[in-house]
């Protein structure tokens, strides 16, 4: 069930969703969907049964996706990013009918043209029958239209096992692929069995970027790590600036056409944050810094130093391409001694 | 290797002769203090340039001697008869490698680090082990962006070809470059003996402004014995040239997870890293002055941008870094002022 705050106080209630209808035209809303919410009785329930939980789906039969409670007996699945016990379930298998999803699974947002979307995802592991294991848009109510469509893909795209994000266009043309490298080695530690962080941010000039985090290794239900527990690697896709097709976001969409492996750890999403605003947090405090500037010229590339002993040099920050400008870095001087010296180097 | 300045200390930097003058780093191992047959995790070593991350024992150790092992049938000599190398301390289980046991494969990752390498060389010599796992995989990385030029698997069987087909007894090499895309995928024909037990000399060379070169040559087989076939060298297996690096430049050796010894017996070595590269000089006119740092407080997991404007009444913010993943530690923005006045900054939170 949806939490839905205004500015930077959230409530705890469904109902708020519906009441909270006047600040949305505000422009300071936020939605949060941490699946908590929901009372499942059954360990599985599809929550566009619920009313007020802001779901829908557009088919018939059996739904795609379902709120999981993870408590003892279900233990093939996998425990939430963040040890709560709740998260939305891909119900689709490689060996039941049917195999893949079959309708838009709806989440209502905030009408969007300045903010945010946030969501974890772990996605499935692919390995029976090619397919994409995690499949969602940022979808256009009134237009009908798709902002974009984020893809992960574990086999066959555009070799075995790239085990990768893509981000199309609504004319499904690739605008970003991640580099989580294409090995199509099923043995090693690509992208499987690992918690992502997707955000897409509406700028509000028609334009949006697209980032996704790779934030850590899966936890079993018993809390133990699976086996490609590298920690958390970093960005692993980045798209800016593309060119929003929509004036505006109002439904996150889970679209057709995903699947998992075997049944067994399924893709699982927590944690979708919207809002139709950026928010900001306070900061602590601002101090002066080292400001390094240099001469730079085109071709060649430079490498700012400090030391505190003119002898051993460390790096401050990265390589800097030259363009035949003055360019400055700045270094933090928090816990620096006095007479910290700086260099440049120049390759 | 005999253009090159070999030194006592374990991390060489030849030092500033001039501009554009060549330094030298050399890891042959030699320097380690390893009585025969035994081992040295080189990450214990103060100033050696090896770190990892992880528990336990370690991946990678250096190894002595040449020559006069202990267990002949385990490993192999160095390819230029030198007493001591690196090799890979893991195994299938229940196997026994000399000290190893579980896990199975490495769990570390495991780095050398180097002065970073704009334009130059970096070479060293492989032996990888005979196992149905990766028995190595490595990636070159800049620490300055935590970003990867490439990255490269070599892997004795059951990997699958992008054209689809399962490789057995392949024993073959995976390049990718900093897309992930493979730049190179089989270099050897299918079948066995192959690859495994044998010497290759690994050259990558990186170019300035961001593009790298490859070369990958089959030196021999190992000695004292080789389960290959026993050919003389094959020479230049595969080479590529002007790929992309993602990167201007890289420093860091990166061993990864996951790399399996097989047996525990002729476990993966690794001898004479060798970076050869222009060396810097330091810009004259540097000034220093104050700049700005941005501290603000984050939680686990959330996604911070911080912002600077030089123009409050414009709305126009600019993103001042990257987006920060953090971990709920103090964060700093740092942020240059030269010729601005009046700057503001803010922080968003996703």
């Amino acid at each position: 069930m949806p939490n839905t705050s205004c500015q930077r106080y959230r409530a705890g209630v469904a109902a708020f969703l519906l009441i909270a209808g006047p600040w949305w035209a505000f422009g300071q809303t936020t939605v949060v969907e941490d699946f908590e919410g929901f009372n499942v009785t059954a360990t599985i329930l599809d929550p566009t049964t619920v009313g007020g939980s802001g779901w829908t789906r557009d088919g018939v039969g059996v739904s795609d996706w379902d709120v999981l409670e993870n408590v003892p007996p279900i233990n093939t699945v996998d425990l939430a990013f963040d040890g709560t016990p709740q998260y939305l379930v891909q119900r689709r298998s490689t060996s039941v009918t049917p195999k893949f999803s079959d309708e838009n699974t709806d989440f209502a947002i905030p009408t969007i043209v300045e903010g945010s979307v946030s969501l974890e995802m772990n996605p499935a592991f692919v390995a029976g029958d090619a397919g994409d294991s995690f499949r969602m848009s940022l979808h256009d109510s009134g237009s009908g239209s798709n902002a974009m469509t984020i893809v992960f893909t574990q086999l066959d795209w555009p070799v075995g096992s790239s085990g990768d994000f893509r981000v199309l266009d609504q004319t499904n043309a690739v605008l970003a692929e991640g580099i989580i490298p294409n090995d199509p080695d099923t043995d090693n530690p690509t992208a499987r069995d690992r918690w992502f962080r997707i955000l897409v941010t509406l700028h509000g000039n028609g334009t949006y970027d697209v980032n996704v985090f790779d934030i850590g290794p899966v936890k079993d239900s018993a809390g133990v790590p699976r086996p490609y527990h590298d920690p958390a690697r970093g960005e692993v896709l980045t798209l800016t600036g593309a060119s929003l097709p929509v004036a505006s976001v109002d439904t996150f969409r889970l679209t057709p056409g995903s699947t998992n492996g075997f049944g067994l750890q399924p893709t699982l999403i927590d944690n979708i944050i919207a809002r139709d605003y950026f928010e900001f947090i306070e900061i602590d405090r601002i101090k002066p810094g080292a400001q390094i500037s240099f001469p730079t010229q085109a071709g060649k590339i430079y490498q700012p130093q400090f030391s505190d002993d003119g002898s051993t040099w460390s790096n401050v920050g990265g390589l800097v391409p030259g363009d035949g400008t003055t360019q400055s870095v700045v270094a933090s001087t928090t816990g620096a001694p006095e007479g910290r010296e700086y260099r440049v180097l120049e390759f | 290797m005999n253009t090159l300045h070999r030194v006592s200390t374990i991390l060489c930097l030849c030092g500033i002769v001039s501009a554009n003058a060549q330094t030298n780093v050399i890891e042959d191992f030699e320097s380690y203090s390893v009585a025969n047959n035994g081992y040295v995790d080189p990450t214990l070593i103060p100033d050696s340039g090896w770190t990892r991350t992880g528990i336990g024992v370690a991946d990678w150790e250096v190894h002595c001697c040449s020559g006069t092992l202990g267990f002949p049938t385990r490993e192999d000599n160095t390819l230029d008869g030198s007493d001591k190398f690196l090799v890979l301390r893991r195994s299938n289980p229940g196997s026994s490698p000399p000290g190893g046991g579980p896990p199975a494969r490495g769990d570390d990752i495991t780095e050398f680090k180097f002065p970073v390498l704009v334009e130059g060389t970096l070479r060293f010599q492989l032996n990888p082990a005979n196992t149905s796992a990766d028995p190595f995989r490595l990636a070159l990385y800049d620490s300055g962006t935590g970003k990867f030029a490439m990255q490269m698997v070599y892997t004795e069987s059951r990997w699958f070809h992008p054209d689809g087909t399962k490789k057995i007894n392949s024993a073959d090499f995976r390049v990718f470059d900093h897309p992930g895309n493979p730049i190179v995928s089989e270099i050897q024909p299918d079948g066995e003996p192959d690859a495994f037990d044998r010497w290759y000399d690994i050259t990558f060379t990186m170019n300035r402004g961001g593009t790298f070169d490859l070369e990958i040559v089959d030196m021999g087989p190992t000695a004292p014995t080789s389960m290959t076939s026993g050919q003389p060298a094959r020479g230049v297996l595969a080479s590529v040239s002007n790929q992309t690096a993602g990167v201007l430049g890289v420093d860091t050796f990166h061993l990864e997870r996951n790399s399996g010894g097989g047996g525990g017996e002729k476990p993966t070595m690794i001898d004479n890293i060798e970076i050869t590269r222009v060396e810097a000089i330091t810009v004259v006119g540097t000034d220093v002055g104050t700049g700005m740092d941005v501290e603000y407080p984050t939680t686990a997991s959330a996604i911070y941008q911080p912002q600077v404007t030089d123009d409050l009444v414009s709305g126009v913010w600019t993103a001042l870094g990257p987006l920060v993943l953090d971990d709920g530690s103090t964060q700093s923005a740092l942020s240059a002022t030269r010729g601005a006045a009046g700057r503001s900054y803010r922080v968003v939170v996703f």
